[in-house]
């Protein structure tokens, strides 16, 4: 009676059973696979055989949904596995939390854009825009973001309003947050179109190791 | 002087105006949306301009403690902070005396605060005031008045009405952008007319660019309070805005408009708006009641606001009080209806059609012909025949 319906697809941590599932919802007259269970515990490095051992197992042409993955290499991983839909709190949990995110967009090889000190030590991601170090930032979150928030407001005005509890705050945080997460989807979209998307994530992680590897050397 | 006052049109004492400031030409009268910490609850700059906002109210009291006026001035402003490109309104502090009492001492020095973010004393001086109000840089700052509620009685009144007078001319003397920023005087005086005379009159004589009625809308019973804003339009000079400070409901901004008052303020709007009742030309709609679980209609089908144009109050219900966008949807539509009357004062005081607009007001707001009395006698003053939407 209208409405397209989904396929669950779980199965924990074990693939075997993942499997399983996989392959029975594959028979089911749905009209695409909703794969649940992830993000609940499993490492980076047992997710991708994981995925795999899902993906592998449903045809081509119906659409993946997952719920569970939302940092951007989890993402990575699930685009990887052949994911083409993604459902997350990622972005809710940065704005109440009072982050925006930062990690640069742009696949050209500028990637010596300007950190400012106050990254030293962040995870290159996000900042939060409670930290005084913003109080006088006259800059907006992201140099030339052309979301509302950016083009209109800086982060000494985001950090007062955290500041005094004003609901405006989450209000800029989340249209940056969900232009800049959108943003890095269409990167995706690009690299894959592009044929260049296993390069595109490994840049994409190692780019974040380098930095992590430099904070360390720095300290 | 700072500004620009050119009366547009006429309807005995009622005005409509150009209010010409720094940062924008405003039509009067026009109602001032409160943005105390620098924000107006839940809306972007975008859509207030959207909504046809001309001035909005920041308070000194609180943008002096959080991020303090050094921080506003390093950054260029209050406007530039906000990113607010039109015209803003400082209030000076004197309203906390009122609305925080408990926490503060009045001398004739000032006021000592206990600030309610880390304990510590504050004193707010007239000087303090006006410098901090400086440092901020609104089109309209306030004198720090000695504000008591109207609904005392005794010496206390007398006393604060001529501290009032002495406190505008430190007012004056500590102001250092008189041609950037226009120093408004406040009348007090409770509900005497004695002391309101002396006020108004020792204001006037400063020859300040605007006056404010200040001290009421703080439960005095709406008979005086709409007397002492008739008596203070009447004595303040024409030439000059006269604003109504903490007004209000819609009928008593219409009130007020036909006695000849130009600007209001109040919190009421937005206030309202967060604890889920919409204003509507029947008065208001509570969102929260039950009835709205399965009303498709907008909030208003007379209204033009992207609200009532795009949700339903069924939408609304489930939203209110569980989400902020309820608020923030209904803080939106508030604010437009105050600004859409304002709009609707002006035009119609223009177009010549004033009484006709003010009976129509009435018609739909008491459609049983039951319009509380203070408003008959009121329009009566105004020289307004209401006697179309009265019953009696």
């Amino acid at each position: 009676a209208g409405g397209a319906v989904f396929g669950s697809i779980v199965g924990g941590s074990n693939i075997e059973e993942r499997k399983r599932c996989a392959q029975e919802v594959a028979v089911r007259n749905v009209s695409g696979y909703w794969i649940g269970g992830f993000g609940l515990g499993e490492s980076m490095e047992e997710r991708p055989s994981l995925l795999n051992a899902v993906t592998d197992n449903l045809p081509k042409d119906w659409p993946r949904m997952i719920c569970g993955l939302g940092l951007p290499e989890e993402v990575l991983q699930g685009v990887a596995a052949g994911v083409d839909l993604f459902d997350s709190a990622y972005i809710y949990h940065l704005t109440i939390g009072g982050f925006a995110l930062t990690f640069p967009l742009d696949r050209t090889e500028k990637n010596d854009y300007n950190y400012q000190l106050s990254d030293q030590g962040s995870d290159r991601t996000k900042i939060n825009l409670r930290a005084t170090v913003y109080r006088k930032d006259a800059t907006p979150i992201v140099e030339d973001c052309c979301c509302y928030t950016c083009q209109n407001h800086t982060k000494a005005y985001i950090n007062h309003l955290l500041n005094v509890h004003e609901m405006l705050a989450q209000i800029l945080l989340e249209i940056h947050n969900t232009h800049h997460y959108l943003g890095f989807f269409r990167s995706i979209r690009e690299a894959i179109k592009e044929g260049c998307f296993e390069q595109f994530q490994k840049k994409f992680v190692q780019s974040r190791r380098e930095h992590l590897a430099a904070d360390v050397v720095s300290v | 002087m700072a500004l620009r006052f050119e009366v547009l049109g006429r309807f005995n004492r009622a005005r409509a105006a150009q209010l010409t400031l720094p940062h924008f030409a405003c039509q009067t009268p026009l109602f001032m949306p409160v943005g105390t910490q620098g924000t107006i609850k839940g809306l972007t700059t975008d859509q207030l301009e959207e909504i046809g906002c001309q001035i909005i109210l920041g308070n000194t009291y609180h943008l002096a403690l959080r991020p303090t006026s050094e921080l506003i001035d390093e950054l260029g402003g209050l406007h530039k902070f906000m990113n607010w490109p039109r015209a803003l309104l400082t209030d000076s502090g004197g309203f906390q005396m009122v609305s925080l009492l408990h926490l503060a001492d009045i001398t004739e020095k000032g006021v000592t605060f206990q600030s309610p973010v880390d304990g510590k004393p504050m004193l707010l001086t007239p000087e303090e005031s006006i410098q901090i109000q400086n440092r901020i840089g609104a089109d309209i700052i306030m004198a720090l008045d000695d504000v008591v509620r109207t609904t005392i009685t005794g010496p206390r009144i007398e006393e604060a009405m001529y501290r009032t007078l002495r406190w505008v001319d430190r007012c004056i003397a500590a102001h250092k952008r008189p041609h950037e920023q226009n120093l408004f005087g406040i009348v007090q005086g409770g509900l005497d007319p004695v002391l309101r005379d002396i006020c108004v009159r020792g204001l006037v004589d400063r020859n300040l660019p605007g006056y404010a009625i200040g001290g009421l809308a703080g439960g005095e019973d709406k008979d005086s309070f709409w007397r002492v804003v008739a008596q203070c339009t009447a004595a303040l000079p024409e030439d000059k805005p006269r604003y109504v400070m903490g007004v209000g409901y819609p009928l008593d901004i219409v009130v007020c408009s036909a006695l000849g008052a130009d600007m209001y303020d109040c919190v009421y709007p937005t206030r309202t708006a967060r604890f889920g009742t919409a204003l509507v030309p029947e008065g208001v709609l509570k969102l929260k009641h039950n009835a709205m679980v399965n009303d498709t209609r907008p909030i208003d089908p007379t209204c033009a606001c992207m609200v009532c144009k795009n949700y339903t109050r069924a939408y609304i219900h489930c939203l209110v009080t569980k989400d902020a966008m309820g608020s923030q949807l209904l803080s939106y539509h508030n604010l437009y209806y105050m600004l859409q009357l304002s709009r609707n004062l002006h035009s119609s005081i223009v177009e010549g059609r004033f009484p006709e607009f003010v009976c129509d007001f009435l018609q739909k707001m008491f459609p049983k012909g039951d319009v509380p009395e203070w408003v008959c006698n009121a329009m009566d003053v105004a020289g307004i025949d209401i006697s179309s939407c009265c019953s009696s």
